[in-house]
C-alpha cells in the first residue's frame, strides 16, 4: 500500500474513532423524542375530533356557515332594490260654507286615481282655463300654522291647507314666520301646484259681502 | 398498536432514510423518527461538533431535528435525505455563527499557510486534546467541513451540493486540508 493511500486509511480510521467516541448526547435524543410524542399526540387528537364529530358535522358546519354568509349576501343585495316609495303630490277638495273653494294640499305616497279624481281634475281644469296665459300665477293670502298642517285663507273665496310633508316640497322663503298670521303671496303653476311661498308685499283687502 | 409497532419495529431493517422520513411524515409516528435518529443523529452531531462546540452542536443538532417535526414536508426529495439534513444544519450552523460573530468568511483559493508556525502553536497550545481533534482544529473551517463530509461518506456531487460549492472547490478545499494534515501529522510525529 502507498503512502497517499496509507495516510486516506489513517484519517478515516481517526474519523471513525473520534466519532465513535462523540455520539448524540441522550438526553437530546430524550427531548426530540418527546417533542415528537407530543406533535404525534395533538395530530392524534385533531384526527380524533374528525372522527368523534365525523365530516358530516364538518360538512354541517360548513354549510350552516355558507348558508349565513349567503342571507347576508342577499340582504346586502336587496336592499337597495327595496322600493322607494316616491310622494305624489295630491289636491283634494272639500265643502265649507264660509268659502267658495277648498283645497287639501297633500303630499302623499299613494298614486293618485286618475279615475276617481276625474271630477276634481276637470274642475281644476275649468279653473285653471282661465288662467292659461301664464305658466304660474301668484296670490295673496294669509298663512296661519295650524296643529298639523298650514293654511292660507284668500278672503271667502278660498281656503287652501297645506300639510307639512308638502311643505318641505315647496320653496319657502326664509321669511315665512308660521308662528303668527302672516300675509303672503303663494305661487302656483298652471296645474294648480302649490310652488313657493313668501310674504306678501301688502295685506289683500277683502271686499264684504 | 403493540403488534403494529412490533411490525414497524421489525421492517425498519429494510427502509432507507427516505423511505422512513416518508413514513414519519405520512404517520407522525415517532418509531420512524427514531429510527432516523439512530442512523444519522451521531454524524450530524459529530459533523457539528467538529465545527463548533459542544453545546452549539447539541443546540443545532435539536433545531435541525425539531426542523423536521415542524415542517414534515421540508425535505423535498431532490437529494438523499442525509445530505438534505447536513445542508439544513450547515445553513443552521452558519446562521447560528454568525449570530455569534463566530462567522468568518475564509478564502478557500488563498495559498496554504505555513504550517511549521501558526497551525504548531495551535497544537502547542491544545496539547491536552486529543492530537486528531487538534489538527482538525487547525484546519480552516470550510476546508475541514469539506474533509469531514467526505470523510463522513459524501461523494464529491453531494458535499458540493450541501456547501452550495462547484466541485472543483471542494476538491481544492480537500487537496488543501490533506496537506496541511500531512505536514501536521509529520510535525507532531516529530515532536514526539
Amino acid at each position: 500500500m502507498n503512502r497517499p493511500d496509507q495516510f486516506e486509511q489513517q484519517l478515516q480510521q481517526q474519523y471513525q474513532h473520534d466519532k465513535a467516541r462523540h455520539v448524540l448526547p441522550a438526553q437530546v435524543k430524550n427531548a426530540l423524542l418527546k417533542q415528537a410524542r407530543q406533535n404525534q399526540a395533538r395530530q392524534r387528537h385533531k384526527a380524533g375530533w374528525l372522527c368523534r364529530n365525523g365530516w358530516q358535522g364538518l360538512w354541517r358546519n360548513t354549510q350552516l356557515a355558507l348558508c349565513c354568509a349567503l342571507l347576508l349576501l342577499l340582504g346586502y343585495l336587496l336592499q337597495p332594490v327595496q322600493p322607494h316609495s316616491p310622494l305624489y303630490y295630491q289636491i283634494s277638495y272639500s265643502q265649507d260654507e264660509a268659502y267658495r273653494q277648498v283645497q287639501h294640499h297633500v303630499a302623499s305616497n299613494i298614486r293618485p286615481q286618475r279615475q276617481s279624481n276625474a271630477l276634481a281634475q276637470a274642475q281644476q281644469q275649468y279653473r285653471l282655463s282661465g288662467e292659461q296665459s301664464r305658466a304660474f300665477y301668484a296670490q295673496t293670502g294669509l298663512l296661519q300654522q295650524q296643529q298639523d298642517h298650514w293654511q292660507i285663507k284668500v278672503c271667502d273665496e278660498l281656503l287652501l291647507t297645506i300639510d307639512k310633508q308638502l311643505l318641505r316640497q315647496i320653496d319657502l322663503s326664509a321669511d315665512i314666520t308660521p308662528q303668527f298670521a302672516q300675509w303672503v303671496e303663494f305661487t302656483s303653476d298652471a296645474a294648480g301646484l302649490l310652488i313657493a311661498i313668501k310674504p306678501a308685499a301688502a295685506p289683500l283687502h277683502c271686499s264684504q259681502g | 398498536m403493540a403488534l403494529s409497532f412490533f411490525i414497524s419495529g421489525f421492517g425498519s431493517k429494510d427502509y432507507s432514510s427516505e423511505q422512513l422520513y416518508a413514513l414519519y411524515r405520512d404517520s407522525a409516528d415517532t418509531a420512524f423518527l427514531q429510527q432516523l435518529i439512530t442512523l444519522h443523529g451521531d454524524a450530524l452531531y459529530y459533523y457539528l461538533l467538529r465545527q463548533s462546540d459542544r453545546q452549539l452542536a447539541e443546540d443545532i443538532s435539536q433545531q435541525c431535528w425539531l426542523k423536521l417535526l415542524e415542517q414534515p414536508d421540508g425535505f423535498g426529495g431532490n437529494s438523499s435525505f442525509k445530505t438534505w439534513l447536513f445542508t439544513v444544519a450547515r445553513h443552521c450552523l452558519i446562521d447560528e455563527l454568525r449570530r455569534r460573530s463566530r462567522w468568518l468568511a475564509e478564502d478557500i483559493t488563498a495559498p496554504l499557510v505555513d504550517t511549521t508556525t501558526c497551525p504548531l502553536q495551535q497544537l502547542n497550545v491544545q496539547q491536552q486534546q486529543q492530537r486528531w481533534a487538534a489538527q482538525l482544529n487547525a484546519l480552516p473551517f470550510l476546508q475541514r467541513e469539506a474533509l469531514m463530509l467526505q470523510l463522513e461518506g459524501f461523494t464529491l456531487a453531494q458535499i458540493s451540493q450541501i456547501t452550495a460549492q462547484g466541485e472543483e472547490t471542494v476538491k481544492s478545499r480537500l487537496r488543501y486540508a490533506k496537506q496541511m494534515l500531512q505536514q501536521l501529522n509529520g510535525a507532531s510525529n516529530e515532536q514526539a
